[in-house]
Order: structure tokens, then C-alpha cells, then sequence
């Protein structure tokens, strides 16, 4: 039963049950989904206390002809916080589903569970073309679901869709090559082959079309600019699910096949291409500090926030010290929490705020807010707390941990953009604040609805998470993240 | 002119993978940058094809009668792996297209134009 | 160890009984001036275990990378636990008839931040690493917003907007910088006597950012924040502005020169040629007599005591900055009898503010034979706050003038001097035209009780202190053994 086989196969089987399901019933379908992911986070926690390093092979091959499922402790991690956070963002949204979509109830519950499936495929796999499947699988219910709602969500779906499947296809392209030298597309295999490898042109082109193929995915600048639209335009449940799933698995992936098939010297020996990406992830983060700070509606102030976060895990990747790398995997797993976070509250604000299931959301709502539940706005700013790096919160712990691991291994231009994001996220922080405590001649009185209590537990459960990740910060460093790194 | 020759798989992958991107970017229609996608993703299923092949070698299907206990010589078959592969990429080529093609379709019912720009000067408008 | 968490665990309680909905606000008073009273008792506790305690480290939370959060006492910390305990019970008292006579009605979150803010504060006393004092230090200044901000309006949204701007920027932007760079060559910047040993690249660099990083001491050209920080309702500026916050600014000096670095180390310090100590004296220095300059020309009360305060923390810094171990205590003792001075200073403007309603000096005329307990008081204050006997202020001002004889800048005699020279007047004047003759004066309502006890006993204190200076001065210096 505890198989991490298991673990893909009960969203996907699930997915097929709540389609033929719901051809009758359809209000089963949101139990269905529930169950489901339950189960997967119960074997997913069950495997991450008790179990150590497991290898499943598909069909019984042997390891690798197969295709061979790897779960380390990480990844049971991993799936624990994607699998939690998808069933918050569920039970916060029921809401809204139940009143907008119903007739498309269906359809979104199936794909929602099928792009789980996928996210927990992707943390288990270890064969590289079965990662390839896995994240397309992932793409595609994620362009379908970001389409729902309005005339520009089809739009902006329909540009990311574009924009990700030349992102995977250059990753199909980078194991073409890696399978060209190596022969194999089992990751172990590759990765022995290949490390004993000396510098060949071909491991650097694989490694320049798999950098673009996987940071398209990630988000990362100058390849980002699907995402705030996406996130944008989509609905609220959606969003949540995928802004905080979405890009740290790929997150993820960029750094189990960084460390195991290139190696971190890889980056830190060669100067040239170290600087560039040295660059690159500092305009990232600077860039979605400044769009950060010109937006006035909140949502895609969100979204860019999730741009800064994204940057500061691949500048811990590029900054390469072990710690750094340490700091890269904690904040992977922080941040499903505080995007998830953040991007439930806006599900509550616009539940407050207005009838419709697209609102635009400015700074002149968060004072209804305040005034309308004050749960909600005390969630919102403990979570932009861990935003800006109060300490002892899980964003101070990443946050300090990088700017020591720049400053010790000389990136001056990482540590500065640190800064510069920390100060940033301080303004914004200030002008939430302000927003919420103090009335201007823009914020209205009209008030629409009262928000049940199951729509704000959610936050308060993310809180907890993030505290939890907080106190037992070492344990998580012991036992999950550094088992993980020596493996490798 | 022998490079060429050996290697006339790679650079028609790149010429038609550039195609497609040009198509992707430049051009207006929605529909256009659909086909863009598929003559990329296309592409890079060729260069895989491309990566089996073997001189003088048939296709990777053994014959009825040539069961497991003959010794079977690889250099007569093209290698299998990239094939298969293929096909799956191939599936989700389609699938993404068919994705795609739906989404271009509610875009039309909304907006009625496929110009993306005019698209954006309708949303400008709004 | 039990205490030290009582020190804590009491005002979170308070918090959580306030929050009680439907408390009447004579509860709220109750559990208020009871959890003031209780804390007050165990830091009392506290320091009578001092010995068995001290040396002791308490780890909250440890994880890789050397980050570790922890506490521990000593006799720097015990004795600003002590003083801000001990003003918390007189602010407490002081804020029920303030906010009484203003007429509001839901004072609950009011309390509630007024204790976090002083549980913060024994937080920052107790910090044993540079990095738990940070810890403490962003939090005070996100839990004190709230408080300045609580009228609510323009002014308190323009003066909130100042607080936080120089507050987080200076933070974020110096002393973060300075506080990982300062980990990576020591190890854990854990607060010992005699500091760390060295820093490679740019030291004096890494020192100034750390000591203006800390602008809660409202060093010049850091320091318009507090006068700004004076649309917050009194009681917020009594406790926080002349105790609190501001006295956890120059702690971290005193920590960051005194127990970081060391003062040989920050001695043998030049920056760009010019030694940094004489670097820090003349900033300190001007921050001295600059404010007391504004001070002199300003009508509103307030702001006038704002400006006091920031040029009587500037001595505190002066006192660190000299480098010796009686200058050090000196400051240590200067914190304490500037805040029980000051605290009386801006009570006495509460009671006029709430009795008459008068905010400018020049508007005072004739009040002192109205009322002349309010400006008897306010001499009171004055004494320990220009420094003149009968007032602890003769102690340490007395202190700090002679340790600047022993040191390397003799010419501050001549600033302190004048900067005496500056307060008595600014300060003096106040009752001056308030015992003029007015006929015509009218006070409105009668002063609350409350306030007149809490003046009462504040004035007490800070005249028992004179004749108990010694014994502090005693048990500081002996903090000088491990030197």
C-alpha cells in the first residue's frame, strides 16, 4: 500500500473515476478529490518518516531498461507540501467552485488531479524521458485549467502554452543529446557516465538547451514573462495551485539534475558562465522587485513576488557552496507555503469583495478587508512577515543563508540584488499596511459578503506549516536535505 | 562538402527548428503560430529519428521467425529506444496542438479576429 | 531560568486575557496594571538570582550555518530589564487617565501592542548574539507602528510612513550588510566582553553601518524619525520614545563597541586616514548640540522634548564611543536616569495636554499657579535631565564629564558643557512662562488620578535614586571583572 508507485497512481486512477462519476453525480466529485489527495498525503508523510531511499522499477525491468521511480527522503517531502497545498487551495476554493463553475465542476476536478498526478511524477521519476512525459502532462492541465474564466485567461493560457512547450521541447532536446553520449536515459546511469566525462561540447550544448528548456518553466528572467499574465488572468483556485506547485517542482528538477549529472563545479569552475548566470539570476530578482513595486493590483503583485522567490533558489544553485545549495532545497520547500499563502488570502479578498469570479484587485479593497475579517488580514500579514525575512521565520533562514553564502563565496552582485529585494518587499509590506489600517478617498465602504470560517482556516494552516518548517528547520536540514545532497 | 553530407540531419532539424520559432514570433495570425509549434516540435522528433539511424540497417521489428534463442545482430536494426520515444512525443505533440487549437477557438469566439494584433487593440480598448 | 520566561510568558498572557471580546475597560485596567506589576516582581526575582543565572546561555532555536537564537543575562541587560519593567507599571497607570480623558473606546489592541513592544524590549536585553538582538530589534519596530499610528489620521499615516522608512531602511540597507559580514569572520557574533578579532575587508566600514544601522538611537543624520514619531498619543512617547525603543537603539551601540568589537579593536580602527573613534565623537557630538539648537525654538512641547531626547541619547553614544570601561558604565547609567527623567517630562505633558488641551509652550502662560504640581514636577525632571543635584541625571552626567577628561578628546567638556548649557534653558523655560502671571488662564478639567499618581511616584523614583546611584554604579562596575 505504501508503494511510491502508489503515489502516482491514486490521482490518476482518481481521475478517471471522477469523470465517469461525475457523468451522474456531480457533486460527489469534490469528495472524490478530497479522498484522493488524502490518501496520497498520507502515504507521502507515512514514507517520509519511516522510509529511506526507495527504488520501484516500472513493469519489473531491471533498473535500467525500466523506468525506474526513486523516492528519497526530499522528494517524499516534497510531495508532502505539493499534495498539502493542493488540498488547501481545494477546500478553499470549494466555494467558489460551487458557485461559478458548477456545470464545469467535472472537468476541472479530473484535470486538477491529473496535474497532481503529474507533480508527484515528476518528484519520483528517475528516468529522464519519463520526466519529459510527466512534466508535458503537467503543461497541458495547466493550460487547460489557467484558460478557465474569462476571454483573457484564453489568451494568456494560450501564450504560456506556446511559450512552455518550447521550454519542454528544449528540454526533450537536451536529453537527446545526453542520450546521444551516453546511450542511457536512466538519471543514475547518466549521471555516472557523464560526470567521469570531461569537458565535450556536446555536455554543454545539452546543459545550455536544458538551462533555457527548464528556466522557461521556472520562471526565471528573462524567461518569465508568461507568468504574470497566466497567473494573473486565471481564476483564484487555479492560481493557487499552480503558483505554488507549478514552478518549484521544476525547481526542483533543475536541481536533482544540476547536482547529479553536471555537478555543482560545473557552474562554479567555468567564470564566464558562472558570471552570466550570476547576472541573469540578479536581474531577476531586481526586476521583479521593481515590477513588483509599480503594480497596483495585488494579484500581480503576487505574481512577481513569485519571481523574487524563484530567483533567490536559483541563485542559491548558482552561488554553489554546499550551504547555499541547502538553503536552495529549504526555501523549494518554504516557498509552496508562502505562495500558497499569499495567493489564498487573495482567494478570500475577492470572495469578500465582490460577486463576480474575476475582480480586480487593488491596494483601496485591503481596507474593506481589514474592517470585514480581520483573520484574513492578520494571516496576510504574518505571511508577508515571512515574505520580507523576519526572523525566525523560514524566509529569514533562506534569506540569511544566502547573503552569507554570497558574501563568503564573493558573488557581490547576488548579495547586493538581496538587498535590493529584502528593501523592496519592505515598501510593499508598508504600503499593504497602510492600506489596510488607514482609509483614503479611494477605499469605498461597500462590503459585500461575510467570509465562512473554511475559507480562512486554510491560511492559518499554511502559518502553522511555516512555523513548523521554522522551529524544526535542523531536523529538516539532517535528516531531509543533506541525505539528499551526499546521495548525489 | 562531406561534413555537410554527414550531417545534413542536424542542420535540417535546425532549419526547420528556426522556421518554426520564426513562425512562432513573427508572425500575426494565431493559427500560424500553432503551425510554428508543431513544424518545432516536429523538429526535434526528427532530430531523435535521426539519432537511430544506422547505415544499412532496416527498421527496429523483428521478423516472425527470428526468435530469442538466434543471435540477433544490432547492426542490422535501427535502435529501437529513440523510436519509441518518438511516439510518445509524437502523443503529446498532438495533444498540445489539439489544446492549443481549442483554446484558439474560444479565443475567436470571443474576440472574433485571430490577428493578434487587433486582439490587443480590442483589449486596449476595453 | 524560570523568571527569565515569566518575563515573557506574562504579557503574552496579558495579550491573550485583553483580547477577551466584551472585556469593560475597567478589566482591561486591571489585567494591565496586574501584568505590569507581576513582571516588574520577576525581574526583581530575576536579579536577585543574577549570579546563578548569568554566564548562562538559553538556546530558543539552532539550525545550520551557525544560525542560533538565543538569550542570556547580564548585568547590562538585567539592569535595562529592570528600568523598563519598572516604567512599564507608571506608563500603564499613566495611559488609563490619558486615554480616558481622550474618550476612546476600544483600547484593547492599544495594551495589547503596548505589551508586545515590552516584552520585545526584554527581548533585546536578553539577546545573547547579535543576531537574536536583531531579531528583536525588527520586531519592536513592526510592533511600535501600530502604536505611533493609532489616531489614525493624515499626520499619524505621514509620521507611521517616517517611523518605518528610517527605521527598516537603516536596518536593511546598514546593519544587515554589516551583521553577515560581521558572522562570517566571528562565527556567531555571540556578545562577549572584548569582541571579536578581527575583520578583513574595510572593519571601521563594517562598524560605522552596524552603529547607524541601529538608528533607533536617532544618531544625527538618522534621527528625524522621532520627532515625527510625536503624533503618537503620549502614554506611546512617554514609555516607548523616551524608555524603550530609543534605549534599545543605543543598547545595540554599547553592544556592537562594547561587546562585539571591543575597544582596543575599534581603538586601533582608521577610516581612510582619520581615526574612527574620533570619526564616531564628532558625529555623536553633533548630535548633541545640534537638536538642542532646534530644541530651543520649538513651540510645540513635544517636540521640544523629542529633540531633548535625541541630544541626550548622543551622550549615551558619546559614552560608548570613548572607548574606556567607566565611560561605558557611565552611558549604562545615563540610560537609566535620562529615562525616569524623561518619562516624567512627557507625563507632565500629558496632564497638560489632557487637563487644558494645550500642545505650545507659548500657550502656557499662567498655568503653573493653576496647576503647579504639574510644573513642579517637570522641575523635577528638568534637575535630572540638564543634570543638577538631588536627581540620579548629577550621576551620570558627573560620570561621563569625567571619564572625557581621561580620554583622547578633552574638548567634549566644552560640548557638554554647552549642550547643559542649551537643556536648562529649553527645559527651564517651560515652567518659567508657566509661573508668569495670567489671570485670564482658565484650566478646564481636573487632572485624572491616575496620571497625578503616576507623576507622583516617578517623581519619587527619580529623586530616591540620587541617594542609590552608588549602589548601581557598584554593581555595574563589577561587570568590569571580566573585562
Amino acid at each position: 500500500m505504501f508503494d511510491i508507485v502508489n503515489l502516482i497512481i491514486i490521482p490518476l486512477f482518481a481521475t478517471i473515476v471522477v469523470r465517469i462519476v461525475g457523468l451522474k453525480y456531480r457533486n460527489i466529485t469534490f469528495h472524490i478529490t478530497l479522498f484522493s489527495l488524502l490518501l496520497v498525503l498520507f502515504i507521502a508523510t507515512f514514507n517520509l518518516f519511516n522510509i529511506d531511499v526507495v527504488s520501484y522499477v516500472m513493469g519489473g525491468f531491471s533498473a535500467y531498461k525500466g523506468i525506474e521511480l526513486v523516492g528519497s527522503k526530499f522528494s517524499y517531502a516534497l510531495i508532502s507540501a505539493i499534495t498539502l497545498a493542493a488540498l488547501l487551495s481545494l477546500i478553499n476554493s470549494s466555494a467558489v467552485i460551487d458557485r461559478h463553475f458548477n456545470l464545469k465542476k467535472v472537468n476541472y476536478y479530473s484535470l486538477y488531479l491529473l496535474a497532481m498526478s503529474g507533480f508527484i511524477g515528476l518528484c519520483l521519476t528517475n528516468d529522464l524521458f519519463n520526466l519529459y512525459v510527466f512534466l508535458e502532462v503537467t503543461s497541458l492541465s495547466s493550460y487547460a485549467l489557467l484558460s478557465l474564466g474569462n476571454k483573457r485567461s484564453y489568451l494568456s493560457s494560450f501564450n504560456y502554452l506556446l511559450i512552455g512547450s518550447v521550454g519542454a521541447s528544449f528540454y526533450l532536446l537536451s536529453i537527446g543529446y545526453l542520450y546521444s553520449i551516453t546511450g542511457s536515459l536512466n538519471f543514475t546511469e547518466v549521471s555516472n557516465i557523464i560526470i567521469n566525462l570531461d569537458s565535450s561540447i556536446i555536455k554543454n550544448i545539452a546543459f545550455a538547451f536544458f538551462i533555457v528548456g527548464i528556466f522557461i518553466k521556472m520562471a526565471v528572467f528573462p524567461f518569465h514573462f508568461w507568468l504574470p499574465n497566466s497567473y494573473h488572468y486565471a481564476i483564484n483556485p487555479v492560481s493557487s495551485l499552480f503558483a505554488s506547485v507549478g514552478t518549484k517542482v521544476s525547481a526542483f528538477i533543475f536541481i536533482k539534475i544540476l547536482l547529479g549529472i553536471y555537478g555543482i563545479t560545473f557552474i562554479t569552475q567555468n567564470y564566464d558562465l558562472h558570471l552570466l548566470l550570476e547576472i541573469l539570476v540578479s536581474l531577476a530578482i531586481i526586476f521583479g522587485g521593481c515590477f513588483a513595486l509599480i503594480q497596483n493590483r495585488i494579484k500581480r503583485l503576487i505574481t512577481y513576488i513569485i519571481v523574487i522567490e524563484i530567483g533567490y533558489i536559483v541563485a542559491g544553485m548558482i552561488i554553489g557552496t554546499d550551504l547555499s545549495i541547502k538553503a536552495s532545497m529549504y526555501h523549494i520547500i518554504s516557498d509552496v507555503f508562502i505562495t500558497l499563502g499569499l495567493f489564498l488570502f487573495v482567494t478570500i479578498l475577492s470572495f469578500i469583495v465582490s460577486d463576480k469570479h474575476t475582480v480586480n484587485l487593488n491596494y483601496s479593497q485591503l481596507y474593506q478587508c481589514f474592517k470585514k475579517s480581520k483573520l484574513a488580514s492578520w494571516g496576510f500579514i504574518i505571511i508577508m512577515l515571512v515574505v520580507i525575512g523576519l526572523p525566525p521565520t523560514p524566509g529569514f533562514i533562506s534569506k540569511w543563508l544566502l547573503l552569507t553564502s554570497a558574501y563568503s563565496a564573493e558573488s557581490y552582485i547576488i548579495f547586493g540584488s538581496l538587498i535590493f529585494s529584502s528593501i523592496v518587499t519592505v515598501v510593499i509590506f508598508f504600503r499593504i499596511l497602510e492600506s489596510m489600517l488607514f482609509k483614503t478617498e479611494f477605499s469605498n465602504e461597500l462590503t459585500v459578503r461575510k467570509v465562512n470560517f473554511s475559507m480562512v482556516l486554510p491560511l492559518y494552516v499554511v502559518i502553522f506549516i511555516l512555523a513548523i518548517l521554522s522551529i524544526y528547520s535542523n531536523e529538516l536540514f539532517e535528516n531531509v536535505i543533506n541525505p539528499f545532497i551526499e546521495r548525489i | 562538402m562531406e561534413i555537410f553530407l554527414e550531417q545534413i540531419n542536424y542542420i535540417v532539424f535546425l532549419i526547420l527548428m528556426l522556421i518554426g520559432v520564426y513562425a512562432m514570433m513573427i508572425k500575426n495570425n494565431l493559427m500560424k503560430k500553432v503551425i510554428g509549434l508543431i513544424i518545432f516540435q516536429t523538429s526535434i522528433i526528427l532530430y531523435f529519428i535521426s539519432l537511430a539511424y544506422k547505415d544499412h540497417a532496416s527498421i527496429p521489428i523483428l521478423a516472425h521467425h527470428s526468435g530469442a534463442d538466434h543471435h540477433i545482430d544490432i547492426s542490422h536494426y535501427d535502435n529501437p529506444v529513440p523510436h519509441a520515444l518518438m511516439l510518445t512525443a509524437i502523443v503529446v505533440g498532438v495533444a498540445t496542438t489539439g489544446l492549443a487549437l481549442a483554446l484558439i477557438q474560444r479565443i475567436y469566439e470571443r474576440f472574433n479576429t485571430l490577428e493578434e494584433d487587433q486582439i490587443i487593440k480590442i483589449l486596449k480598448d476595453k | 531560568m524560570i523568571y527569565l520566561s515569566l518575563l515573557f510568558i506574562i504579557p503574552i498572557a496579558q495579550i491573550i486575557f485583553i483580547n477577551i471580546p466584551k472585556l469593560s475597560k475597567a478589566n482591561i485596567e486591571f489585567i494591565t496594571i496586574c501584568s505590569t506589576i507581576f513582571t516588574f516582581i520577576s525581574a526583581v526575582l530575576l536579579a536577585n538570582n543574577f549570579y546563578a543565572i548569568s554566564g548562562k546561555e538559553f538556546v530558543l532555536l539552532e539550525t545550520i550555518g551557525n544560525l542560533r537564537f538565543s538569550l542570556f543575562l547580564d548585568k547590562a541587560g538585567l539592569v535595562f530589564i529592570l528600568l523598563a519593567s519598572f516604567l512599564w507599571i507608571f506608563a500603564s497607570l499613566f495611559s488609563f487617565g490619558y486615554m480616558n480623558s481622550t474618550g476612546e473606546k476600544d483600547l484593547h489592541k492599544f495594551y495589547s501592542f503596548f505589551a508586545l513592544s515590552i516584552m520585545l524590549t526584554f527581548g533585546i536585553a536578553l539577546s545573547a548574539n547579535l543576531l537574536t538582538f536583531y531579531l528583536f530589534y525588527e520586531s519592536l519596530s513592526l510592533a511600535t507602528f501600530p502604536l505611533v499610528t493609532h489616531y489614525r489620521n493624515d499626520d499619524a499615516k505621514a509620521g507611521g510612513r517616517k517611523y518605518l522608512t528610517y527605521l527598516f531602511g537603516s536596518s536593511l540597507i546598514l546593519s544587515l550588510p554589516a551583521l553577515v559580514i560581521i558572522y562570517l569572520n566571528g562565527g556567531n557574533s555571540s556578545f562577549a566582553l572584548g569582541g571579536i578579532e578581527s575583520l578583513e575587508l574595510m572593519p571601521s566600514l563594517v562598524v560605522i553601518c552596524a552603529i547607524f544601522g541601529f538608528s533607533k538611537s536617532a544618531l544625527f543624520p538618522f534621527h528625524s524619525w522621532l520627532p515625527n514619531a510625536m503624533v503618537a498619543p503620549t502614554p506611546v512617547s512617554s514609555l516607548l520614545h523616551a524608555v524603550a525603543v530609543v534605549k534599545a537603539g543605543v543598547f545595540g551601540i554599547i553592544r556592537v563597541v562594547g561587546f562585539v568589537f571591543g575597544f582596543d579593536y575599534i581603538n586601533s580602527m582608521s577610516f581612510f586616514g582619520i581615526s574612527l573613534s574620533l570619526i564616531l565623537v564628532i558625529i555623536a557630538s553633533i548630535s548633541v548640540l545640534y537638536p538642542s539648537l532646534v530644541a530651543l525654538s520649538a513651540n510645540n512641547l513635544k517636540r521640544r522634548l523629542a529633540f531633548s531626547t535625541i541630544s541626550q541619547l548622543a551622550y549615551i553614544s558619546i559614552g560608548a564611543f570613548l572607548l574606556s570601561k567607566v565611560s561605558i558604565i557611565a552611558a549604562l547609567l545615563h540610560i537609566v536616569m535620562h529615562a525616569l527623567s524623561k518619562i516624567i517630562l512627557f507625563f507632565v505633558a500629558g496632564g497638560i495636554y489632557v487637563t487644558t488641551g494645550i500642545k505650545y509652550i507659548s500657550d502656557l502662560k499662567g498655568m503653573g499657579r493653576k496647576s503647579p504640581f504639574l510644573f513642579i514636577a517637570f522641575i523635577i525632571g528638568s534637575f535630572g535631565v540638564v543634570g543638577l543635584p538631588i536627581s540620579g541625571g548629577f550621576y551620570s552626567k558627573f560620570l561621563l564629564l569625567s571619564s572625557t577628561i581621561n580620554s583622547n578628546y578633552p574638548i567634549l567638556i566644552w560640548v557638554f558643557l554647552l549642550s547643559s548649557v542649551f537643556s536648562s534653558i529649553y527645559l527651564f523655560q517651560v515652567p518659567f512662562i508657566a509661573f508668569q502671571k495670567n489671570n485670564d488662564f482658565q484650566v478646564n478639567k481636573k487632572l485624572p488620578f491616575s496620571i497625578f499618581i503616576s507623576i507622583l511616584l516617578v517623581c519619587i523614583a527619580s529623586v530616591l535614586i540620587f541617594f542609590f546611584a552608588d549602589q548601581v554604579y557598584y554593581f555595574l562596575m563589577g561587570f568590569n571583572e571580566e573585562f
